[in-house]
């Protein structure tokens, strides 16, 4: 103890402060302690024993940058933080008459390098947005201050929200989002803050905002007749393929029955109503455009479209989707004769005349750990480590071998780029999910409710058509890239105890048995 | 015969050479007996002036049977309309008039939907298409040069095209050219004004058993002015054309410039008549380019080479024109597709100096009824310039080489031939050979004897 600084405690009353902590009278007689006072010195003070010594708390630098409040109480505060990991901080927000507690979930942590160059430069992840939902709608429309303390130091910064929409409190999140770096490990990070209430409270925003803009969408039909088949594709950001997709696949004399173009921008719904009118007069074809009040997601536009087809054959074809002459034959009997039933069938897709894009999609995962902090004392605590999936494809780039595809195989999932099925399944399973926000992971999320609830997945060889990506969707916007990257957590989160407990729906396929008749019988439901 | 013919633009609202050809068909289909409607697509900011409220189609003032056409929503990357009211109307007026043959002349503004159009309203008609530029396979207005470097583009790939717009990725360019392929196949019947751009869009993807080659022809303006005039020095060089960076008035000032300090200018000196409007076509840099280039010649002070900048002309102004030059350059630097104005050249026996390139290259040959020289050449043409200047032997000699003109009602007969074959056999007529019918209808074909022609005290 010499090499210790001596402190002296003028009012330190030895006799409270043995009464009020009996296991120190203990540890005395122990040998433990040379008394009480030497007790308090050493661990009365850091654990705050009775009777406390009164101080003010340090300071903990930082900053609450930025707030706002959505119509629903969605909230977010973003700012920065010089706490440096000694310890996780505890969060409040303080109002003039109320306190919200916020739950350590509720706070990511990611790299601010104008913080690192202005305050203190080393890799720590001083940045923070807080996100969560009050059950008050007008709670937090009010100045408050954002309060962080971590063992005795203490932040408090106030801050004036914003009033935002929901939208935009999403958007904003989900650009912030893509954009976070982190030193500490960005996957494991982003894991932790989407698998508590961060997460719920983003899938609850999103789907709250699809389904207030799918309710009422506006539906035109052109040129109505009887048909057997659903051709049905999303559009967003672009009306081009209107102009393309119908041309093409009748000029190359493919019966698509009705074509579904469900408009997810609003602002491109006159032009596609336009195309629709003028394609389905020029080529005496079906055109039906369902102009939603937003964008609601690939996942219910589509249902949205389904809703309204007048077949129940259902053809999901993205918008970069084409027939290729030398793969028109073999497309024209898929269309003719294939019986759906209840497997939910994807096709082969290509690159080019000769060569595969995917048979089918099977799933990996990849593993990410969390690291500390600058300051970060050593605890048993073991590191985070989280397993994120990743969807990939069979036969990527492999030259197409017609004499290998002569049968239809079995796989866990397929694309939504190409997919068929028997409405009435669909519906049956909810069609697609809607927790999945603007788009990305509901064709395998579908596709593993199809396997589990209607029957196989899988790949019809004669299906065959090219995928030209990047032709279709124009989505402008970060926050379409930071939604598909939640998404891939949301996947991961809602799929992983199927995952670990049944690891072969991951990867396996298997040739399908069926003999039965091709021909399909006619299902249209409406003349 | 009930003809339509339908045109990007009209001559009288806006010169230039597609338009000019459409014109001069209706005129030759009207003097050979046939009745004859056009509709002519103009452009969205002439609807104020030549339009009517609400009407995607109107009469054309103070004409019969001629329309102006108004597309709405147009589409300039896909040449599409992007609406059905404006098929609608031009579908009904198609099927009012039911014509036996329907003619396109360009896609442009017209937009490839109507040829379906065109199509649905007179199933029975012979539905045809004259090509005028390579819009449809090059999105850099149909001009096959990169945009990037300006160096001259050989096909037109997906990767290559991505080169110049990296905005729209390749597979783009796959579907933009696969639909316009779909859309211009509904024609039984492609022409093009030269062998260059129909082995282009064979190429590209159009079927070769569709497509004719007739050249442009053109009626006189002024069939009594007198072709053997020329300039006492006969060191008149005159550039017609528009004032556009592709035309390459800039390597004609540079050839004089290199003449200029090799101190070859001719004796008899060098007058360059630069007959071209439209300046405003003309990138920024280009014309500061020409003008930097048009000063240097004026600082040289030097009497034996003076430059005339006389603006745009019109057709009514050809013959003045060309009449006051002895040579006509066309220096070209891109595919020039045919070159109407060697045709206007050779109407009013001007010889031409011309790029060797694409319809240029094919319709001059060197020293035999003109001269050409490597396209871009500025030092090739220098010296070519440098050995005609004053030169009235070769002046002479090129000038009775020149073909009897090939007329309009040539053309138009051309066009008959392939229409009337093909919807009688429903099989492919040959191309149609431009020298080979002229030559039937001539008795001058060989080229002059020199002695005989070479008369030193020759009319001037």
């Amino acid at each position: 103890m010499s090499n210790l600084f001596k402190v002296v405690i003028p009012n330190f009353n030895e006799g409270a402060y043995l009464e009020n902590n009996p296991d120190v009278v203990k540890g005395i007689e122990a040998g433990q302690h040379h008394d009480a006072y030497d007790h308090f010195l050493v661990h009365g003070i850091d654990e705050n024993r009775l009777p406390p010594l009164n101080r003010e708390p340090l300071s903990l630098v930082g900053r609450a940058e930025h707030a706002a409040v959505s119509d629903s109480g969605y909230f977010v505060v973003f700012g920065w933080l010089g706490d440096e990991g000694v310890d996780e901080p505890q969060w409040r927000l303080d109002g003039r008459d109320f306190t919200v507690e916020i739950p350590q979930d509720a706070v990511f942590r990611y790299a601010r390098p104008d913080v690192e160059g202005g305050y203190r430069d080393g890799p720590y992840d001083y940045g923070y947005m807080i996100f969560g939902r009050t059950p008050s709608k007008n709670l937090l429309r009010e100045e408050f201050e954002v309060r962080a303390w971590s063992r005795a130091a203490l932040f408090k910064g106030r801050i004036a929200p914003d009033s935002w929409s929901d939208k935009r409190l999403l958007d904003t999140l989900l650009v912030r989002l893509k954009n976070a770096q982190s030193h500490l490990g960005l996957e494991a990070g982003m894991h932790q803050f989407l698998s508590g209430s961060a997460g719920e409270n983003l899938v609850s925003l999103f789907s709250a905002h699809a389904q207030a803009n799918s309710r009422a969408p506006y539906v035109e039909t052109f040129g109505a007749r009887p048909v057997s088949r659903s051709f049905l594709t999303v559009l967003f950001g672009s009306v081009e393929p209107m102009l393309l997709q119908p041309l093409l696949f009748n000029r190359m004399g493919v019966d698509f029955g009705e074509w579904i173009y469900v408009c997810n921008s609003p602002e491109d719904g006159n032009a596609a109503l336009r195309i629709g009118r003028m394609i389905s007069e020029l080529y005496d074809v079906m055109i039906t455009v369902v102009v939603m009040a937003d964008n609601v997601g690939f996942g219910a536009a589509n249902n949205a479209g389904v809703a309204v087809a007048r077949s129940d054959a259902i053809y999901v074809v993205n918008p970069d989707i084409y027939p290729q002459k030398s793969q028109i034959e073999p497309l024209r009997r898929a269309l003719a004769e294939r019986e759906l039933g209840d497997i939910l069938w994807g096709g082969l897709l290509f690159y080019d005349e000769q060569n595969l894009m995917h048979s089918g999609m099977f799933i990996e995962h990849d593993v990410f750990i969390r690291g500390q902090g600058l300051g970060h004392v050593a605890k048993e605590t073991p590191r985070t480590a989280v397993k994120l999936v990743r969807v990939e494809h069979f036969d990527k780039t492999v030259p197409f071998m017609p004499e290998q595809w002569r049968r239809p195989i079995v796989v866990p999932a397929i694309s939504g780029a190409v997919m068929a099925f028997d409405r009435r399944r669909f519906e049956k399973i909810g069609g697609f999910s809607s927790r999945y926000i603007y788009g990305h992971y509901e064709d395998a999320d579908l596709s593993l409710r199809w396997a589990r609830e209607i029957g196989p997945v899988a790949v019809d060889p004669d299906l065959r058509l090219v995928h030209l990506e990047g032709q279709g969707s124009k989505p402008r916007g970060e926050q379409y890239r930071g939604a598909q990257l939640v998404n891939r957590h949301l996947f991961s989160l809602r799929y992983h105890d199927l995952f670990q407990s049944r690891p072969e729906l991951m990867t396996a396929t298997r040739e399908l048995a069926v003999d039965g008749p091709r021909a399909r019988t006619p299902q249209s439901t409406e003349a | 015969m009930r003809i339509l013919f339908v045109s990007y633009m009209h001559p009288s609202v806006t010169p230039g050479g597609a338009q000019q050809v459409a014109e001069e068909m209706r005129r030759a289909a009207i003097k050979r007996g046939h009745e004859v409607f056009m509709i002519s697509a103009l452009e969205v900011d002439q609807e104020g002036v030549y339009g009517k409220p609400g009407a995607p189609i109107v009469p054309m003032p103070g004409e019969t049977n001629q329309y102006f056409y108004f597309p709405q929503h147009y589409n300039f990357v896909h040449k599409s309309v992007g609406e059905w009211r404006s098929l609608k109307f031009f579908k009904d007026l198609v099927t009012r008039i039911d014509p036996d043959v329907i003619h396109f002349h360009h896609y442009h503004r017209i937009g490839v939907e109507s040829i379906r159009a065109a199509r649905l309203a007179a199933p029975k008609a012979r539905i045809c298409m004259t090509f005028h530029e390579m819009m449809a396979i090059c999105l850099a207005g149909g001009q096959m040069v990169r945009t990037s470097n300006r160096d001259l583009c050989l096909r037109a790939t997906p990767i290559d095209c991505n080169g110049c717009f990296e905005q729209f990725r390749p597979e783009f360019f796959t579907l933009r050219a696969a639909r316009l392929q779909a859309l211009l196949d509904e024609c039984d019947d492609f022409f093009f004004p030269s062998q260059f751009i129909a082995k282009r869009y064979q190429e590209w993807g159009l079927d070769p058993a569709k497509c004719h080659v007739v050249a442009n022809g053109q009626s006189h303006p002024a069939p009594e002015a007198d072709r053997a005039r020329r300039s006492h020095r006969v060191n008149r060089f005159g550039f017609f054309g528009q004032f556009i960076d592709n035309k390459g008035i800039d390597v004609i000032l540079d050839a004089i410039l290199l003449l200029a300090r090799e101190k070859r200018l001719p004796e008899s000196g060098v007058e360059i008549m630069i007959n071209g409007g439209n300046r405003h076509y003309a990138t920024e840099g280009y014309l500061a380019k020409v003008d930097a280039l048009i000063e240097q010649i004026r600082a040289l002070d030097d009497d034996r080479v003076r430059i005339h900048e006389l603006g745009r002309y019109s057709r009514d102004q050809l013959a003045e024109r060309m009449l006051m030059v002895d040579w006509v350059i066309a220096p070209s630097t891109w595919w020039e597709v045919f070159g109407l104005v060697v045709s206007e050249a050779w109407m009013f026996g001007r010889p031409v100096i011309v790029s060797n390139i694409a319809g240029l290259g094919e319709r001059v040959r060197h020293e035999e009824n003109g001269f050409t020289f490597p396209a871009r050449n500025s030092a090739a043409l220098a010296d070519l310039i440098a050995s005609l200047a004053g030169n009235e032997l070769e002046w002479r000699r090129a000038h009775e080489g020149v073909k009897p003109d090939w007329s309009d009602l040539d053309m138009f007969d051309a066009y008959m031939i392939a229409w009337r074959r093909n919807a009688a056999n429903e099989e492919p007529a040959p191309a149609i050979d431009e020298p080979r019918v002229a030559a039937s209808r001539s008795q001058a074909q060989t080229f002059p004897d020199l002695e005989a022609l070479f008369n030193p005290a020759g009319d001037v």
